[in-house]
């Protein structure tokens, strides 16, 4: 059985006949894993060195991881879980047949045969087609042929980019895209193009048209494969945001605050942006030496950021909400904002508000004991609520104006009330009632906290609508985990005492039953 | 060709015998006997082979260990320096893989043992250096070795790296291109 399957398995990806001697005798997909570890400048001097090479580093798989570096989120997402999913159907089928246990695990091997063939193309027929395409490349744009490839890759590419606004795929035909359409065509060796395009030039332009329009459109079949972001390929989306970067970081390497950045940017918040994306640009590493670029930047940063937060700590304490806003916006930009909604938190009055204090709480109540002081306690912890929720409210109106709703700023802020200010209170106030008061005292009081608790989140959650969306679900467990140690203390307790109190019933049953023995006994 | 036979009796006493003294602390190892297309047979245990994916899918499938199993593709050199690597790094656990971000594929550094194992590739009999990775790195791709793949593309693309177009070429064995295609080329 082995003999048959190791003659069978040659196919696929492994080395065609002959022996290796030079990395060209590798298969595409390795030449363009090895591209990806190159620095974005060396990669045009490897395109340099020949055609086969250059296609190669116009693929656009050697983009797409450093655009996800670059935090590019793909704009068709349903395209590529569709592609898979035939990828390793058919990679299934091949799998089922003879000899199909010797075909490696992934699918990626289906991707090297489509596009470029096999590494030695021994398709004779093709080779007076190549030469027709070369001569038309050759002619520039007057053959009408090159309109068609182009057409006809954009006709099958836009079908597959059903999301992407149909004004941008099709369109933007520069010297590039024509490069990609006529990829299958210029795979060949230089050698042969060279032979090929004398013969091509007795021949009419037209005759090679409808062939190199199929081959392109099977290309193009294959460019479905790709994913697409808002219609561009991996590899124009890179190129746009790399010219439009690569200046500004450039400019790191000599000057940091007074770098290009915020020259060409006045606006506070697009300053941040720009810086952030600087950022990414740095961490998806495209140059070799980048080191002190990547420090120069790292330090504007956070200068940049210090700045932002202490402005907006000025404009805090002078009650500027517009100022606050501006640089809120601009934190958000920078890295999502959480110092600048930490800082607001922070400095927030309601932390210091000294009107209820809990360490008060148990002076407060009046020296006679009884029922009717022990709901003073109660009472007490429900006008604290009360307190809070206006507090809470008008702190609400600020966060709206000042930070985004993304910011999560609102949520923040009422955690940290109830964490600090309200757990805090509710702790003085049930030591209070436990100490002082009755198991029916903690009771009431535990239970009127969580009523004010649970009509604090209502109002805070009809309130937090407007302020910006905030997660009440969260809230309700951290309130939960607040009141946990409470509510199972409670229980703890009035277990002991139904269980105490049962004891003491049972026992005086049994007393009373061995007297009524007693008694009958005596009286016989 | 002899030193072929040095280096498979290297291979008996080497590192394919640490991977297997690994294994066999626990239980009786599968063993698996691979024959390479030129003819070279080697004893591996499963574990070991289950670091390529094309082993791990095959036996799978087979459900056992099949008898002495052709390797196709595969020379004996690039067979012994795979199952050198693979029993080094049978027990790790954070293999390099496609899914891994721009910035840790790039930033991961070649592992001290690894960098004496391509130098190793490099230094072989004064042999061409850039035959031996191409061959590997195609065994590795075939029997589909993520941290192989990883590691012989980088150390692929380190030599290519700081280099000017010419010696590009000469790594990849391109002729020099005539002037008119130097200028479509660089357009």
């Amino acid at each position: 059985m082995s003999a048959t399957v190791s003659s069978s398995a040659k196919g696929p990806p492994g080395k065609p006949a002959g022996p290796a001697k030079n990395l060209s005798a590798l298969p595409p997909d390795l030449i363009v894993r090895v591209f990806t570890f190159l620095p974005v400048p060396d990669l045009p001097s490897v395109a340099r060195v020949s055609r086969r090479l250059k296609i190669l580093v116009y693929n656009d798989d050697v983009y797409e991881p450093k655009l996800r570096s670059l935090g590019v989120v793909q704009g068709a997402a349903a395209d590529p879980p569709a592609t898979d999913a035939s990828a390793s159907g058919l990679a299934a089928k091949l799998k089922q047949l003879p000899g199909g246990h010797l075909l490696p695990g992934s699918a990626r091997y289906l991707e090297t045969g489509t596009l470029w063939g096999t590494l030695q193309d021994e398709d004779a027929g093709s080779g007076a087609e190549v030469a027709a395409g070369e001569g038309k490349v050759e002619e520039g744009g007057a053959a009408g042929g090159e309109e068609g490839q182009t057409e006809a890759t954009a006709g099958a590419g836009s079908p597959a980019t059903v999301s992407s606004p149909p004004a941008t795929s099709p369109s933007s035909p520069d010297g590039v895209q024509q490069i990609t359409a006529s990829v299958p065509a210029v795979k060949k060796s230089s050698l042969v193009i060279g032979t090929g395009g004398l013969k091509a030039a007795g021949k009419t332009p037209s005759a090679g048209i409808p062939s190199t329009a199929a081959r392109a459109a099977a290309g193009s079949n294959r460019s479905t494969v790709r994913p697409t972001y808002d219609g561009k390929t991996s590899r124009e989306l890179f190129r746009q945001i790399y010219t439009e970067l690569f200046p500004y970081y450039a400019d790191f390497r000599k000057r940091q605050k007074d770098s290009k950045v915020f020259k060409d940017f006045k606006d506070l918040s697009m300053i941040a942006a720009v810086l952030r994306r600087l950022r990414l640009f740095s961490r998806a590493a495209l140059l070799s030496d980048d080191e002190d670029i990547n420090f120069a930047l790292e330090t504007t940063i956070e200068w940049f950021e210090s700045m932002v937060l202490g402005q907006f700590e000025r404009a805090y304490d002078a009650e500027n909400i517009k100022e606050m806003r501006r640089n809120a916006f601009a934190a958000h930009q920078l890295n999502g904002g959480a110092a600048c909604v930490q800082l607001f938190v922070s400095k927030n009055p309601i932390f210091f508000d000294s009107t209820f204090n809990p360490s008060l709480v148990a002076s407060k109540l009046p020296s006679a004991g009884g029922p009717s002081t022990g709901y003073v306690l109660a009472d007490d912890f429900a006008k604290f609520t009360d307190h809070m929720l206006v507090n809470c409210r008008r702190q609400a109106d600020i966060i709206e104006k000042v930070f985004l709703p993304s910011m999560n700023a609102m949520t923040l802020f009422v955690n940290k009330v109830f964490e600090d200010s309200i757990a805090e209170y509710l702790t003085a106030v049930l030591v209070a009632a436990h100490d002082r008061e009755g198991l029916g005292i903690y009771l009431h009081t535990l239970a009127t906290s969580v009523h004010c608790c649970t009509q604090f989140v209502e109002y805070i959650s009809g309130a937090g609508a407007a302020g910006g969306g905030m997660s009440v679900e969260a809230l309700k467990e951290n309130i939960g985990a607040i009141f946990r140690p409470y509510a199972s203390r409670y229980i703890k307790e009035e277990l002991e005492y139904t269980n105490g109190r049962f004891k003491t019933e049972l026992e005086k049953w049994a007393n009373r039953v061995s007297f009524l023995h007693v008694g009958r006994e005596c009286h016989d | 060709m002899f030193h072929r036979a040095n280096l498979r009796n290297n291979s008996k006493n080497g590192r394919s015998q640490v991977g297997q003294n690994r294994n066999s602390k626990k239980k009786p190892v599968a063993k698996l006997t691979l024959i390479t297309e030129d003819n070279e047979s080697f004893t591996v245990c499963k574990k070991v082979a289950e670091m390529s994916m094309f082993f791990k899918n095959m036996l799978q499938d087979t459900e056992g260990i099949p008898a002495p199993f052709i390797v196709p593709n595969v020379s004996g050199y690039d067979l012994k320096k795979i199952i050198e690597y693979c029993s080094y790094h049978c027990l790790d656990t954070d293999c390099p893989n496609d899914n891994d971000s721009l910035r840790s594929r790039r930033d991961r550094k070649i592992g001290h043992w690894d960098e004496t194992f391509v130098r190793n590739i490099i230094n072989k009999d004064g042999d061409p250096v850039i035959d031996n990775l191409v061959g590997l790195t195609k065994a590795a791709y075939f029997l589909d070795i993520p941290g192989l793949i990883w590691l012989m593309t980088k150390s692929i693309a380190n030599t290519i790296d700081p280099k000017p177009i010419a010696e590009i070429r000469e790594i990849f064995n391109v002729p020099v291109p005539s002037e008119r295609e130097e200028e479509i080329l660089q357009r």
